[in-house]
């Protein structure tokens, strides 16, 4: 069937509610990444062998990441009449009694993390049960956990409670309404709804994302190119990740919208080759959605025409750079070239081209269904909407978390649960972020207001770093990471990164003299000037953010011989 | 046609010139390493920088590769450009201490070495990639290109391997600033192999490239000229009969009377 116009999206819609709404009982077990490191699969073998043995005809199924890391592997129950019941850290012993729990209606207490009353739609609130029975009475809604209230998961939404194999569930929770929503307005329009809404690129650079398909709309030429960029390469990040595993349809969703308004008839979808269940879903997914007809000829009956092709890339860091990232699709080595020209003008094959990354896309569908006013409500003066924040380091419960812009980082940290130990530091938007003491923990989160700290949002990844951290050496780490992922074409990023990393190395080992501050120093600033791209200009961050706030560590490596948290040992005083 | 401010001075440039190329033209000196006439802009020394305004926006931006974009104003010594390439400057002194034309220009900026805290090598490539281009752009055989990267990066052949593409036609040592890469054309190559071979007659060796080609010798005078592999090559390009490079440049030229 292809989907023409409303009706048939509406036909299955029915169809996917009943999968999510079932009549029956359904077990679903998280299986993205992080659920299948922690043994996900073994646990999903256990609950299909003792469905057979017990019961069989109990539904068993699949959903991505719903963000609570630290509880994976996590198992959810369906029942007819009740609450979804989510339990976590499931072993492959507890199975047996988990399902026969499930099939006699009792809950497993200890496994036991929240219960879920009613599911949020984009456009409407489905609830799973009118009352609630008594002994469920006692576990937490899911909307009522400290963590999720402060939260606002619109991005997430579907992430962790629809199968990302299967298209009818994630139009059954809305999806693809705001495609034939957006194939009734102009292209122009659309980019002005995008443009007033505010959106701004969530790669890191955070580029108002309305003007850049604004200049490429108007770009000469009729052969234009949309590329999702999904390759993310930062250490100790994984949103991206997820949200492919996840719920990769409301990407896809974005860039049809997105080729759209800009008059795009073909485009790539570039994944790190890294995250091998990410490419299988995202292709599952492209597969699915042409199969419906929202992909490929006549969309939606609405004469435009759009293909889309997964392009796997290398996860080398610098392919992340908008024109690296064009020579990559292009077969050359992913090395970035000097702008101006900009891709919007001349990018792949010299076409105008927009890159977008994958949670800007993942943005879009937003916009068009709710409306620009909508979406402008949310985040701080200059950053609108939600991020995707993936929270680690010293953290009582790391995991995948989305909040408004403009949410102060004190907040973000209470969402994990706190630090672990004392709070030192947040290290913000990768390694070419920047480290912020704890005394920036009123800053409110925006691209802006971080970047006027000395760090940046970035892609969203925040490191809490406590006491027992040494700033030397994590900045020893970070730039080590810039030395290995240099392309090696511009001299300052080439030689100079090498150099840094090689005297940190010495102070970490006591073997500092004085003077080498100020000749890092002397290093870093035309470095910042005179590296060519992105990469090689944010690589002296680390060093630079944490000199400021940090000095002293700094100083009693080099003066005292002394690593004051106790980490650097080599060479040091006890 | 747009106009571009460079030091002050109003200059214009013609549509698809780059910033480097109008202030050469009005004699402004801008120090490049990379940057080569017959090749495509890269901008991967990082010498060439300026200063540009472009609206309100200042940055730093390497002439060799800016558009000369109407209103440009551009400053070519300012602190910051001068902090930019002392360092680059540094950097590869601390990479090739050695070559002349890098000491020549270290001295033009007053910078004599690297800084003692700088750890050293003894490399005489600085990676500018004009043999890499020269290779791909102007002779169009692709035998050579950068291998590895960041520090690790050097020019070789596909998997240090004798290259099939080398036609030995020696652009990429003409065009090397340090003098790294060698050719050179022997009289007799069975000298060089001790064993087993005799009678391999001239030969030209593309020392960097481990390629040894033939040289065919001119059918008036008997001296060795050009690789065989590169005239079959050439005359496979253009089209021209087996037996049109017979003859040596010296003895196709009509004798004077």
């Amino acid at each position: 069937m292809k989907i023409r116009g409303e009706r048939e999206l509406r036909t299955i819609r029915e169809k996917g509610t009943k999968l999510l709404y079932p009549s029956e009982l359904k077990i679903t077990i998280g299986e993205a990444s992080c659920g299948l490191s922690r043994g996900a699969r073994i646990v999903e073998e256990g609950i299909r062998e003792e469905v057979k043995r017990q019961k069989p005809g109990i539904k068993v199924g699949t959903v991505g990441c719903n963000g609570f890391c630290s509880q994976e592997p996590i198992v959810e129950v369906i029942a007819p009449g009740k609450p979804k019941i989510t339990y976590g850290r499931v072993t492959r012993e507890r199975v047996k009694e988990l399902v026969q729990a499930a099939i006699r209606g009792e809950v497993v207490k200890d496994l036991v993390v929240f219960r879920t009353d009613y599911g949020d739609m984009l456009d409407e609130r489905i609830p799973y049960t009118e009352q609630v029975p008594y002994p469920l009475k006692e576990v937490t809604e899911y909307h009522t956990l400290p963590t999720i209230k402060k939260q606002q998961r619109y991005i997430l939404r579907n992430s962790g409670v629809i199968d990302p194999e299967n298209i009818e569930e994630y139009i059954a929770r809305g999806g693809y309404s705001s495609l034939l929503k957006a194939l009734t307005m102009k292209p122009k329009d659309i980019i002005k709804q995008v443009k007033e809404a505010g959106l701004r690129g969530r790669g890191g650079g955070g580029f108002p994302t309305g003007i850049k398909w604004e200049a490429c709309f108007s770009a000469k030429g009729k052969e234009k190119y949309i590329i999702c960029n999904g390759s993310e390469g930062e250490p100790g990040i994984g949103m991206h990740r997820s949200l492919l595993e996840s719920d990769p349809h409301s990407i896809i969703e974005g860039i049809i919208i997105a080729a759209y308004a800009l008059g795009a008839h073909e485009g790539y979808f570039y994944i790190r080759d890294g995250y091998p269940l990410a490419i299988k879903r995202v292709k599952k997914a492209i597969e699915e959605a042409s199969a419906l007809g929202l992909l490929g000829e006549n969309i939606c009956n609405s004469a435009f025409n759009f293909t889309l092709k997964v392009k796997r890339g290398g996860g080398v860091f610098v392919c992340g750079e908008e024109t690296a990232l064009i020579a990559a699709i292009e077969g050359r080595v992913g090395e970035p070239r000097q702008r101006p020209p900009f891709p919007v003008e001349s990018g792949l094959w010299g076409k105008p081209t927009v890159i977008n990354n994958l949670e800007t896309m993942a943005n879009v569908p937003l916009i068009i269904s709710k409306g620009s006013e909508w979406y402008k409500k949310m985040g701080s003066k200059t950053s609108k909407g939600t991020k995707v924040i993936s929270l680690t380091g010293n953290i009582k419960n790391p995991g995948l978390i989305e909040v408004p812009m403009g949410t102060p980082l004190r907040e973000i940290i209470e969402i994990g649960g706190g630090a672990a130990g004392k709070l030192k530091a947040i290290q913000t938007g990768g390694p070419s972020g920047g480290v912020l003491p704890a005394s920036y923990l009123d800053l409110p989160l925006g691209f802006d207001e971080l970047k006027q700290a000395g760090s940046m949002l970035g892609s969203g990844g925040m490191v809490v770093i406590d006491e027992g951290n040494c700033m030397v050496d994590l900045t020893r780490y970070f730039t080590a990471f810039f030395e290995d992922e240099s392309c090696g074409k511009c001299v300052p990023c080439r030689e100079g990164v090498t150099k840094m990393r090689e005297i940190l190395d010495e102070i970490a080992t006591g073997k500092g003299e004085e003077g080498d501050l100020a000749y890092l120093e002397h290093l870093a600033h035309p470095m910042q000037d005179g590296a060519a791209c992105a990469l090689g200009k944010t690589s002296v961050a680390p060093f630079l953010s944490t000199l400021k706030h940090f000095r002293k560590e700094y100083e009693a490596h080099i003066k005292e011989k002394k690593c004051p948290s106790g980490v650097c040992k080599e060479g040091m005083m006890k | 046609m747009s106009t571009i401010t460079i030091n002050g001075k109003k200059l214009n440039a013609e549509e698809g010139m780059t910033v480097l190329e109008v202030a050469r033209d009005a004699g402004i000196y801008i120090p490049t390493l990379c940057s080569h006439e017959a090749l495509k802009p890269y901008g991967a020394c990082r010498l060439c920088v300026v200063e540009v305004t472009n609206g309100n926006v200042v940055s730093i931006e390497t002439s060799c590769t800016y558009p000369t974009l109407e209103g440009l104003k551009v400053k070519t010594d300012t602190d910051r450009v001068k902090k930019v390439r002392k360092l680059v400057l540094e950097l590869l002194l601390a990479r090739c201490p050695n070559p002349k034309e890098l000491k020549a220009l270290g001295e033009e900026m007053e910078v004599k070495e690297a800084p003692l805290r700088m750890s050293l090598k003894n490399d005489f490539c600085i990676l500018c990639g004009q043999c890499v281009r020269a290779c791909h752009e102007v002779v169009g055989a692709g035998a050579i290109s950068f291998t590895k990267r960041g520090n690790e990066k050097k020019v070789d052949t596909p998997f240090h391997e004798t290259s099939e593409d080398c036609i030995g036609c020696g652009t990429c040592v003409f065009v090397c600033p340090t003098g790294v890469i060698k050719m050179r054309d022997v009289a007799d190559a069975t000298f060089y192999y001790p064993e087993g071979h005799d009678d391999l007659g001239p030969m030209r060796m593309m020392q960097n490239w481990q390629k040894e080609l033939k040289l065919k010798e001119c059918k008036a005078c008997g001296n060795p000229w050009a690789p065989e592999f590169l005239l079959e090559t050439l005359a496979k390009r253009i089209n021209l009969p087996q037996t049109a490079l017979d003859l040596c440049p010296t003895c196709r030229e009509p004798k004077k009377k």
